[in-house]
């Protein structure tokens, strides 16, 4: 195969849509990542009990509910623009690992 | 002050009221009608039947015990879902691809369909949320009695509420969720009480918290104060609980049968997850956003001693809110009820279909899965396994007395039910995990669970000696302390262990057991889904025949009804004529539209019917094996038989070149043969010719040129008695003459024939004492041989003193006889050339035709020995090989 017909058949840039869509699907991915890591942060405050002042209960309801309150923002942003995700999942299949989960 | 009268009539009121929801809910579905009822909504809020009493009531009582901890049972489920895209994505697509029923009937499809492991993660299941039936029970009856307590005038016997309200369940589980034999389809009565159960439970909890927080606490800035100065104001959360029960939520959400039957039996359209992703976090960020302010204003305001379970029940009653307190008992209740209601139908449809229906089938044998009476067989297992899943979980709640130990129970399930989170997860994602595997890791990390935290738990199974110091006082298998490790909180070691020894397990045995056929197909359809189905609902057969789907429709929607759908999808999809082309979305709006007629189960059978299955089963890709093993076989015999056309040409090329080259020989031959006749024809008519037209010839003249006349003519005769000779050895005419002789007789016969009246004298060397030899042979033919070589010897042998030695030696039945003189031998040329017609050594110097050693050759072939000329003797050497034998057999066969 000649290097103009491979170029043909596996576009590597997209048009500026599709390569939204594309980092929108990333997004998607990472935000469980995102929640772990963000959730996880409460495993390193001071407990009550120890020598240094512990976190405030309601600092700990603060924090803990923004972050979940963010993440479901986010979440709900990737849930609206996932309706358009199939549109292109056709040439997304010639993208090694979008469809590979 | 409530009357408990009130309380139990706005309690059957709203009983009422769901089982009104449930009923239109399943008449709007069977007419076809009600969008809403597949809407991401109702799918997102039946999603909530995660939120039980126990997380209900009890997160209020374990804020207070535990502070923020609470909020990792809705951690997990938030973290399970934002990551949708990761895990439930796929689990939805294989659930809906493969027709799943329960998550039993998952793990057994994605191994080989094995039933063992579908009774193994049953019987978990039901020893897992038996317990957790039991706590919901208690719930409801605590919070009535809370009500009783209030309100003096009536007796109150919790024990017997518990009963009452464990049979009304049982009854709404019957009436609407067995109503239709196909687990599969969506059972929209039920899930739409649950949906608005759902909101129900939010609304209360939402009303008491913003009651607690704007009513009783004056705001926000207001409650916060006040809970940092509460008893639960410092963070106070141990990190591996943390971290673990993050862990354990996330898992019992896929894992908890009843949470597979909404998220993923009960799913109608997998872009509802889109939704869910978001609005189920936010359903449970809402229900405990006022779990902390109620512990905190609660701890406050209520007497000490209060049970902080039912803080969101007591609160508002203490405060003359009996409106409210209503609400919340009413919030409490759908969740209890919701609850026991989907867990009972998940349960009895993995009951009956695992354990009853196998039993039942090879009881009553073959011949009653070909009759009708199956389906209500079926029925009538799912109906009695309610009764028996809510009298089991009734009779626990009675056992254990609806005492603390309950409480913990909640975790204790999830912990069970964890337990096939490694099966599933590996199941979907690894190819290499084998039923073994999952067995095994199914098994030790059940059994570690019950050992660790089931049994110790539940208080009273375990001595505490046994706790303390370990069973038979080995002290390194203490259940909480497993391998001495003891600076560990119980729930914490208990889901490490079990967890960690489960997924070990089923790694190590899945590496190294090998899969049945079954269950590699099975493994690879799992862990591809995404290749192999392309849509939620699975239509993939492109082979229907339309008109076959038009026939069928018109007899169940009638003609014209049928007609006008069709015609309108084939508009719709553009296509003349009046066929649409059997797309997967027609399918399955022709799908739809016959539910409505005749019920959604036999709809989509009638569909399969034609299309010829939802996707393809193993049993179809089994068939396509068998058919591609056997075009394999026959194309493996078309290639044996093109091998064997290719031979016969190859050997037909070869007989056609032989032919080319005999008949090239022939023509040689002939050339050859004129030449030699022309040549003494020539003289013979040139002295004939002298003979009659020269009239003075001298007499002496006269008799040489006839002597030369004579000669010519002889030789011209001997050469035409060779040709001929050849000619009939050559045709396989010659007739031999076998007789019995002795080798001795027919070499003197010879010898002395071919020396007779010689020129030259040669010396013969013999052995006579090896050549009395017996022959049957034609001994006329070999004489002539032996003459002939014996000649040639004589002519040829370019020695002063020519000798000739005849060896004789028998080899392997077969004589050979040697003759060697002591002459030059021949030329390399001359060995491949010796036997060949008319090739002479030296011109014509002997006089011979040159066919003497190619009728020796023919002889000896006819005789089935051969004359060969045998090189490196020292002189020219020709050997004749002969076979012994006794009397004539196989002569025949060369005659």
């Amino acid at each position: 195969m000649s290097p103009e017909t491979t170029r043909r058949r596996r576009a590597i840039f997209h048009e500026r849509q599709t390569y939204r869509r594309r980092r929108q699907r990333d997004a998607a991915r990472l935000l469980a990542v995102l929640g772990v890591a963000l959730f996880a942060v409460p495993l390193l405050w001071e407990r009550a009990g120890t020598e240094n002042d512990a976190v405030a209960m309601s600092s700990a309801i603060i924090y803990l509910f923004t972050v979940w309150g963010g993440l479901i923002l986010i979440s709900l942003w990737v849930g609206m623009t996932a309706a358009r995700w199939g549109q292109d999942s056709d040439r997304a299949a010639a993208d090694p690992g979008s469809e590979s989960d | 002050m409530a009357s408990f009268n009130l309380l139990v009539a706005v309690c059957l009121g709203y009983v009422a009221i769901l089982f009104a929801v449930a009923f239109l809910a399943d008449r709007i579905a069977a007419t076809g009608r009600g969008r809403w009822l597949r809407s991401p909504l109702i799918y997102t809020l039946s999603l909530s039947i995660y939120c039980t009493a126990w997380t209900f009531y009890g997160a209020v009582g374990y804020a207070v015990r535990s502070g923020l901890e609470f909020v990792t049972i809705y951690l997990g489920p938030t973290i399970v879902m934002i990551g949708w895209w990761w895990g439930l994505r796929k689990l939805v697509r294989v659930g809906r691809s493969q027709r799943v029923t329960s998550i039993a009937d998952l793990l057994s499809s994605r191994y080989g369909k094995s039933n063992t492991l579908a009774i193994c993660v049953t019987l978990l299941a039901v020893i897992g949320i038996t317990p957790y039936i039991a706590l919901q029970l208690q719930s409801i009856t605590l919070s009535f009695a809370t009500f009783a307590e209030a309100d003096p005038s009536r007796g109150w016997a919790d024990v017997s509420s518990g009963l009452w309200v464990a049979g009304g369940l049982a009854i709404f589980a019957i009436l609407f969720g067995t109503r239709n034999l196909d687990a599969n389809e969506r059972h929209h009565g039920v899930v739409t009480a649950i949906a608005l159960e759902a909101v129900v439970k939010l609304v209360a909890l939402l009303a008491v918290g913003i009651f607690v927080v704007w009513g009783l606490a004056g705001g926000i800035g207001e409650t916060m104060a006040r809970i940092d100065a509460s008893p639960i104001g410092e963070w106070n959360v141990d990190p591996g609980r943390w971290s673990a029960i993050t862990f354990l939520a996330a898992a019992a959400f896929v894992c908890l049968p009843r949470m597979f039957q909404v998220m993923v039996v009960e799913i109608d359209n997998e872009r509802h997850l889109h939704t869910a992703a978001w609005a189920f976090p936010l359903y449970l960020f809402l229900m405990s956003l006022f779990v902390v302010p109620i512990a905190a204003i609660g701890l406050d305001l209520l007497p000490e001693g209060t049970n902080p379970d039912l803080f969101v029940l007591t609160l508002p009653l203490s405060q003359g809110r009996e409106d409210l307190a209503m609400l919340s008992f009413l919030g409490g209740f759908s969740s209890a009820t919701s609850m026991v209601i989907v867990a009972s139908m998940a349960l009895s449809t993995m009951l009956s279909n695992h354990i009853v229906m196998p039993i039942w089938l090879s009881w009553t044998g073959s011949a009653a899965s070909v009759s009708g009476d199956v389906r209500s067989v079926v029925l009538l297992a799912r109906r009695v396994s309610i009764v028996v899943i809510l009298a089991l979980g009734y009779f626990y709640y009675m056992l254990s007395g609806g005492g603390a130990g309950l409480a913990a129970i909640g975790l204790i399930s999830f912990a069970g039910v964890a337990q096939m989170l490694p099966p599933l997860v590996g199941g979907l994602y690894w190819r290499g995990a084998t039923r073994t595997g999952a067995l095994a890791g199914l098994g030790v990390g059940a059994g570690l669970w019950l050992y660790t935290l089931l049994l110790p738990g539940l208080g009273g199974f375990i001595p505490d000696t046994m706790l303390q110091q370990g069973p038979f006082g080995l002290s390194w298998l203490r259940p909480q302390a497993l391998f001495g490790i003891t600076g560990l909180d119980p729930m914490t070691h208990a889901v490490m262990w079990s967890m960690a020894l489960n997924a070990l397990t089923f790694v190590i045995v899945s590496l190294i057991t090998l899969p049945d056929p079954i269950e590699r197909l099975q493994g690879a359809q799992f862990v591809n889904v995404f290749e192999h189905s392309t849509g939620l609902r699975g239509w993939t057969g492109y082979v229907a025949q339309s008109e076959d789907l038009l026939i069928m429709a018109q007899r169940i929607l009638g003609t014209s009804d049928a007609q006008t759908l069709f015609q309108r999808e084939a508009d719709r999809q553009g296509a003349r004529g009046h066929l649409p082309e059997p797309t997967p979305d027609f399918l399955e709006r022709l799908e739809r539209n016959l539910a409505g007629s005749v019920g959604a189960a036999a709809a989509h059978a009638m569909i399969a019917q034609i299309v010829g299955g939802a996707s393809v089963s193993v049993e179809d890709l089994l068939a396509v094996a068998d058919e591609s093993a056997q075009i394999l076989e026959y194309s493996s015999q078309l290639e044996a038989k093109s091998a064997e056309l290719s031979r016969t040409a190859r050997q037909l090329r070869d007989a056609n070149d032989m032919l080319t080259r005999l008949s090239a020989q022939k023509d040689a031959f002939l050339g050859q043969v004129s030449h030699e006749l022309r040549t003494p024809m020539t003289s013979i008519r040139a002295f004939s010719e002298i003979l009659r037209d020269t009239e003075d010839l001298s007499p002496a003249e006269t008799t040489r040129y006839a002597a030369i006349i004579h000669d010519e003519a002889r030789r011209l005769t001997r050469l035409l008695d060779d040709l001929l000779d050849l000619n009939v050895l050559e045709s396989g005419q010659v007739s031999l003459n076998m007789r019995a002789g002795t080798l001795a007789q027919v070499l003197d016969h010879a010898l002395s024939s071919a020396l007779a009246g010689a020129e030259r004298k040669m010396v013969v060397h013999r052995r006579p004492e090896m050549e009395n030899v017996p022959l049957y042979s034609d001994l006329d033919r070999l004489a002539q041989v032996f003459i002939n070589l014996a000649s040639n010897a004589l002519k040829y042998c370019d020695a002063d003193r020519p000798e000739l030695t005849i060896r004789v030696q028998i080899q392997d039945d077969m004589l050979s006889v040697d003759f060697i003189d002591n002459g030059r031998g021949l030329t390399d040329e001359a060995q491949t050339l010796a036997f060949e017609k008319f090739y002479r050594v030296s011109g014509e110097k002997a006089g011979g035709a040159g066919l003497g050693l190619a009728i020796c050759r023919e002889i000896m072939q006819r005789l089935d020995g051969d004359v060969t000329y045998l090189p490196g003797q020292g002189g020219g050497a020709f050997r004749v090989t002969l076979p012994l034998r006794e009397g004539g057999r196989g002569i025949d066969a060369a005659a």
